[in-house]
Parts: structure tokens; C-alpha cells; sequence
């Protein structure tokens, strides 16, 4: 847990109280970073007790209202900026006018909360703020390490978690405010949906966690004489649930045993990647042909499926990150957008390839080549 | 009870269902699209009195895109078009929306804000301006935005307001 020291600038001592009682105990975490945040509030009744406050103690957000005795609010933020504090301001204002965000944004303010503001609105801003802030201070560290790329990924990420939240909340709140009456059975489709995308999500966080361990190299190889026919075999078994729900047959065709020196999960990782693509993107009574084989001195595994295919302009697209192909035919279909970044780059660990062959409303064709390590 | 017709047009299934519970217990009938191709054809088929759309879709400005498409058409330019958003909308009490982003954006030359969304305060005067691909900033007059998660209280009144 780490404390954010938040300093509130308001003459007015209801609004302090106020505020302070809206974040006293509330904790905010953000799925893609590790720590959480929760907030010690110091108050400060003009600018000027705010200025002894910040020459004495480190503050990381500031709430500025702009109407102050003495010096004003958007005059004081001109001061602070010029200190280049490692804080960040937002401002406070009873009309939200633009002009004044015009003004404060060039000087730092990073954001406004309208006054009269819910502890809703509140907390939404600071939650807002707090994650600026992390990123921020992020984005320094990681410029020295010459990684701005992850950055990217992250405000992606951010979004991809974003549209599930929002659907859920949605829901419970149709619930809450019972728009579809008192029955209970009357809500049953809302609640599962509800459960189906915080499997979603929950899918997209465990894709992620794979993601950055291959990615960073801290994910340990277990290496060790494995039977991938056997882990072949496994992992069909718990892909049969999947396949009865989409009415799809799988059709393996193993040869009897084949050891090679890997690491088991991440085996499996690549059979389950490509079986559940090959099943999620099927048609209605579709095909899947799984097949393993030993050639010369290398390992291939064909995963074919009679579903829907892709275009060209798809298939360009489809090994990129958080990149899934958008249409009708794949509107229904969830996933994370990263299984085949993780494939690929476990196949390269093992210094294989990947072959796609695919055609639209045919099929698709994943040959993955792995050298034979004995 | 009404018989107004409303058009939600998004990607997300879960929203176009949230939404459409809400409007249809309120007496509204409601179309619904998945893009800005078929929520073009629903415009065309259904003529409905009211649009809803999202912002991002199968590219990342198609909302905008369709909002400036209905305010275009000789047909459908008095169509009232809310905006779907989970970004903050900048509010303002000046009379030139268009002078104040131009200006806002000049201010922000330090971040790379590529779209605002801006509403008058007092006459309720909205639009929205964004970089579209090829760099330049485009302007979009519309009726007003709908934050996210999509609220009751807050979508009905809205609509209530501009079907008047």
C-alpha cells in the first residue's frame, strides 16, 4: 500500500471536511499496476498556510479551490508550478468555466472537479489523478530504462478493462434501481453476462501476467523430458467443455509418444492457444484437426479449423497486441487480444516458427514448427 | 408514453442491451446497430427521432465519424445526436464553442490531447473536436454526451430534454 499525501486548499472548512471524508478510507488499485493507493489528507484553509505546508512535507496531489482569501487559487497554482514540485494539482471550481481550465492547464492544474461535487465525482478524480501521477513518475523511471513502449500497451490495457467495468456497472445499476422489476429471474441474463465479462477480464489480467513473464524474463523455465503427446491429450480434455458449448468436433491425430526436452506449461500454453482460437473463431457444427507429427528433426503441430477465416488485411494484424479482428462474425466471441502474442513469442523462445494459412469463411491453418530438442 | 423511436448504435452488446432496457421501460422503442455502416442503414430504414452512438468502435474516431455523416445529410441533420463517453467534458459559459477548443488545444500543445468535448453551460450547445488522421482538427456540433457507465438518471433526462 502506498500513501498519497493529498493537501486540500479551501477556505470554506464544510468542503475540507468534506473531502476528507470522502477519501479518508478509500483505497484505489489499478489493474495493471502492482500497488495499491489510499490517501492522507492534510487541510490548509488559504494559500498561504498551503505554501508552509508544502515547504515542510513532501505532497503529492493538491486540491485547489480557486476562490481563496488572500491570494487566489489560479495564482498560487502559478507559484507552485514554478517550484516544479513533484505533485499534481487539481483544481477545485464552483463554476466549471473553460477559460479558467484554459489558465489552469497552463499552469499544471491537471484536472477540475465542479463544485457542488458527489463523493462519486470525487473519488473518480482522484482516482484519475493518482494514476496520472503514478504513470508520471512511471514514465521517468522507464525512459531511463529506454521501455516508453510498455506505455503504450498500458493505455490499451486501460481501455480493454475499461468497456467490461462499465457494462457491469450498468447492469447492477438497472439492478439497483430494479428496471426490470422485483422479480429476480427477471435480471438472470444481466447477471450472467455480468459474470461472463468479468471472466473476461479475469482472462485478459491471467493473458497479461504470461504476457510480461516471457516478456521480462522472469518466468522460470522448468525444462525437463516431457511427453508433449501427453500434454497434447490433457489439454484436449479440458477443451472439450468449450467445444461441446459451440457445437465444434475435434478430430486429433497424435502420433503414440514424442519426449523433448521444455517446460510443460509453457507446452500447453502454446496447444491451448491455438486449440481455443481454433474452436472460439468455428462455425456452428465446425471441425477442428489437431495433429502432431515428427519430421526430420522437427516437431510439427497443425491445428486447422473450418470456422470463420480472415482476410488478408486480418492476417497481417493478427500476431500484434490487444489486435483482435473486429467484425460481425467475431462480435460474440470474447478474448483478451493477446494469445497469439503470447504463442508467438513462446515459439520463438524455442526457436520455432509460426505458418498461417487462412481463408475468409473457410478456415484457418496454424503449422507451428519447433526444432527437436532431445 | 411515448412512441419515439431511438437508435443506439455500439459495439458492445452489453451496452446496446443496458441502454435498451432503460429506453424501452420508458415507453421508447429502440433500434440498434453494431457500427457506423449498419447504424447508417438504421438510420435510413428505421428514421429514427433520436441517435446514441458510441465513440469507439471498429476504428477509433467511428462515433464521430457518424455524428458528422447525420449532420450532414439534408435528411437527418435535426436528428439529435448524444455522444458516448468515458472521457470529461469541458464545460464553458462562453457563446463560441469552436473559439474556446481551438484556443484550449493551443494551451495543451505540451500533451497530445487528440479529442475535446466541449458543452455550453447555459444554452447547452455541444461538440467535439478531434484530430482526425491526417492531422487536422475537425469540428463536430452535437447534442449533448452521455458519460459512462451509462447512468438512468442522468441518459433519460437528457433525452427527455431534447425530444421535447
Amino acid at each position: 500500500m502506498t500513501t498519497l499525501k493529498v493537501l486540500v486548499v479551501d477556505d470554506e472548512p464544510a468542503i475540507r471536511s468534506g473531502v476528507i471524508r470522502i477519501l479518508k478510507n478509500h483505497n484505489v488499485s489499478f489493474p495493471f499496476i502492482q500497488e495499491d493507493f489510499d490517501f492522507e489528507l492534510i487541510e490548509a484553509g488559504t494559500a498561504e498556510i498551503a505554501t508552509e505546508i508544502l515547504e515542510k512535507t513532501k505532497i503529492d496531489i493538491m486540491l485547489l479551490d480557486n476562490k481563496l482569501p488572500g491570494m487566489e487559487g489560479i495564482e498560487f497554482l502559478k507559484i507552485v508550478s514554478e517550484k516544479k514540485l513533484d505533485l499534481a494539482v487539481m483544481m477545485i471550481t464552483s463554476h466549471a468555466s473553460l477559460d479558467l481550465a484554459v489558465m489552469a492547464t497552463r499552469r499544471g492544474a491537471y484536472n477540475f472537479v465542479p463544485k457542488p461535487f458527489t463523493p462519486q465525482e470525487m473519488r473518480a478524480a482522484i482516482e484519475s489523478i493518482a494514476k496520472h501521477l503514478y504513470l508520471k513518475r512511471m514514465t521517468s523511471t522507464l525512459k531511463e530504462e529506454g521501455k516508453q513502449i510498455r506505455f503504450k500497451f498500458l493505455s490499451v490495457l486501460s481501455h480493454e478493462l475499461k468497456s467490461p467495468i462499465n457494462a457491469i456497472e450498468g447492469y447492477l445499476r438497472i439492478m439497483q434501481e430494479k428496471q426490470a422489476g422485483e422479480n429476480i429471474n427477471n435480471y438472470k441474463v444481466m447477471i450472467e453476462r455480468s459474470i461472463d465479462r468479468i471472466k473476461g477480464m479475469r482472462g485478459l489480467i491471467m493473458d497479461m501476467l504470461d504476457l510480461t513473464k516471457i516478456e521480462s524474463g522472469t518466468k522460470t523455465q522448468n525444462l525437463k523430458p516431457v511427453d508433449i503427446c501427453e500434454i497434447a491429450r490433457m489439454t484436449l480434455d479440458s477443451m472439450y467443455p468449450l467445444a461441446i458449448q459451440k457445437n465444434v468436433k475435434i478430430y486429433p491425430d497424435l502420433i503414440e509418444e514424442l519426449t523433448v526436452t521444455a517446460d510443460p506449461s509453457e507446452v500447453e500454453i502454446i496447444f491451448n492457444n491455438l486449440i481455443s482460437n481454433a474452436v472460439k473463431y468455428n462455425k456452428d457444427g465446425g471441425k477442428v484437426f489437431f495433429t502432431i507429427k515428427k519430421q526430420d528433426e522437427n516437431i510439427i503441430i497443425i491445428v486447422e479449423d473450418t470456422g470463420i477465416g480472415m482476410n488478408e488485411e486480418e492476417q497481417k494484424q493478427l500476431f500484434k497486441e490487444f489486435v483482435r479482428i473486429k467484425n460481425q462474425k467475431t462480435q460474440q466471441i470474447s478474448g483478451s487480444g493477446l494469445g497469439l502474442s503470447i504463442l508467438q513469442k513462446l515459439v520463438d523462445m524455442y526457436k520455432g516458427n509460426i505458418q498461417v494459412d487462412s481463408k475468409e469463411d473457410v478456415g484457418t491453418k496454424f503449422t507451428v514448427t519447433l526444432p527437436l530438442i532431445k | 408514453m411515448t412512441s419515439k423511436k431511438i437508435l443506439v448504435v455500439d459495439d458492445d452488446i452489453d451496452v446496446i442491451n443496458i441502454i435498451e432496457t432503460i429506453l424501452t421501460n420508458e415507453g421508447y422503442t429502440v433500434v440498434t446497430a453494431n457500427d457506423k455502416v449498419e447504424g447508417w442503414k438504421k438510420m435510413q430504414s428505421e428514421k429514427p427521432d433520436l441517435a446514441i452512438l458510441d465513440v469507439m468502435m471498429t476504428t477509433h474516431f467511428e462515433g464521430f465519424e457518424m455524428a458528422k455523416q447525420i449532420i450532414e445529410s439534408p435528411e437527418f441533420k435535426n436528428v439529435p445526436v448524444l455522444i458516448q463517453t468515458s472521457i470529461d467534458v469541458l464545460q464553458t459559459n462562453q457563446q463560441d464553442v469552436v473559439r474556446m477548443a481551438h484556443e484550449y488545444r493551443k494551451s495543451m500543445s505540451s500533451r497530445d490531447i487528440d479529442v475535446l468535448l466541449l458543452e455550453n453551460v447555459d444554452t447547452g450547445k455541444a461538440g467535439i473536436d478531434y484530430l482526425a488522421e491526417d492531422g487536422k482538427s475537425v469540428f463536430i456540433p452535437v447534442n449533448g454526451f452521455i458519460k459512462k457507465p451509462v447512468d438512468s438518471k442522468k441518459l433519460l433526462p437528457a433525452i427527455a430534454k431534447l425530444l421535447k
